[in-house]
């Protein structure tokens, strides 16, 4: 958490507050908001104009946001309940209005009489595919649409490194000869560099 | 229009109703604190009312609107009993026909006002209401319900009374305009049945019938 949203939190004393989810698809921009009824939102540098965000009903889930800087790029999904309705649609037929969709992760604060304080806007990240989850236990059916959505960092036509041997190092860059003295090394053995 | 429920006919014997919330902490610390964040914006009603049924018209009413409530995706309008709560005044007045004439002897229907209008203007999400009462005052913990534009009936609760201005809960479902009409004697909400499986008891041999119902404000 930021240090601005940390004395935010404890300038209010008793914290309250909720998660803003904001994905915008080509067609139309899904505002979803943990709480429940209509929270209008301010234009910020997120949204251009003041928005209204929906409560009951749509936002499931949202998962633990992590930033890494050098480490495996983090993918999320996002969870929608969406019984009916046009949102629907976006899982089913109009897949490609959610591909590259902006997504936003924010909090917003309230203070202690529930009068909206802060906005503050902690991830954005790349819709990517939807998939529906459709689970049925007895009569209880619940069904769901994932959206999912990568960081800047994430990339799927990037493997992970996995082996550093001169050929391998190669076949990445014909001319880098910098995994060269790599068979050289063996587990028992230390080498001089240059030997 | 969503349909009311029937209270003079189906009067619940028991009824319980909350502002649901979500709150987590973050578990006892060493010094015994306990810190909590609430998350969900205000809260959302919950109903439960037990009845019991006796009559044949008031079970095939029962019968009816859990058929009309299509497994619970249907909406009702649902009271919350109020009665003895809402701020009355103490001197009944009275009320002609719609044309100004009154009964024979010339006397006239009795009538005991009750209510409060808006004074001012109020947001989305607005905790803080400025209102003038038609009688009676205000003492904290009533319960009320606003007719909205859209979001139709919404049921709040009165928890600090200052003066002419009351802080409510849960916050306003949507903004009001000067003169809105606060409903005191039948405050209800538009609802959902969350239990459409256990509505609905067992008739037994006597033809009664004891039914539950979970209600959820619903959007």
């Amino acid at each position: 958490m930021l240090p601005e949203q940390e004395a935010a939190m404890s300038a209010l004393g008793a914290p309250r507050y909720s998660i803003l989810v904001r994905i915008e698809t080509t067609s139309q921009v899904i505002r979803a908001w943990a709480g429940v009824g209509d929270l209008a939102i301010p234009a910020d540098t997120v949204e251009a104009a003041p928005a209204t965000y929906l409560g009951v009903g749509l936002l499931g889930e949202v998962p633990a946001l992590r930033q890494l800087i050098g480490g495996v790029a983090e993918r999320l999904e996002f969870a929608l309940s969406v019984p009916s309705g046009d949102v629907f649609a976006l899982a089913d037929a109009d897949v490609e209005q959610v591909r590259r969709a902006p997504v936003s992760v924010g909090l917003v604060f309230f203070g202690t009489s529930w009068q909206q304080s802060t906005v503050a806007w902690l991830w954005n990240g790349t819709a990517d595919s939807t998939t529906v989850s459709r689970q049925a236990s007895g009569l209880n059916v619940t069904r769901q649409i994932k959206i999912s959505a990568g960081s800047a960092f994430t990339d799927r036509t990037r493997a992970q490194l996995t082996g550093f041997t001169d050929t391998d190092q190669r076949r990445r860059s014909s001319d880098d000869s910098f995994c060269s003295r790599v068979d050289l090394y063996t587990q028992t053995a230390t080498v001089k560099w240059p030997a | 229009m969503t349909d009311v429920w029937p209270y003079k006919l189906l009067t619940p014997r028991a009824e319980r109703s909350r502002l649901q919330g979500v709150a987590i902490t973050g578990g006892q610390s060493v010094g015994g604190i306990v810190r909590s964040a609430r998350m969900d914006g205000g809260g959302l009603w919950v109903i439960e009312q037990e009845f019991f049924f006796h009559s044949r018209a008031q079970i095939k009413t029962a019968r009816a609107i859990e058929a009309g409530l299509d497994g619970g995706t249907g909406e009702i309008i649902v009271r919350v009993f109020e009665t003895p709560f809402a701020p009355v005044g103490s001197d009944a007045s009275t009320v002609p026909f719609s044309d100004d004439s009154t009964f024979s002897d010339g006397s006239e229907f009795g009538h005991v006002p009750v209510g409060a209008t808006l004074t001012a203007a109020a947001a989305l999400r607005a905790t803080t209401l400025s209102l003038t009462m038609i009688v009676g005052a205000l003492q904290g913990g009533e319960r009320f319900s606003i007719t909205h534009p859209t979001k139709g009936r919404r049921l709040y609760t009165i928890s600090r009374v200052s003066g002419n201005d009351i802080t409510i809960r849960p916050p306003l479902r949507e903004a009001v305009t000067v003169g809105t009409e606060l409903d005191f004697t039948q405050p209800s909400v538009v609802c959902r049945l969350a239990n459409p499986d256990d509505f609905l008891g067992a008739l037994d041999l006597n033809n009664n019938l004891i039914a539950t119902a979970v209600w959820i404000e619903s959007f």
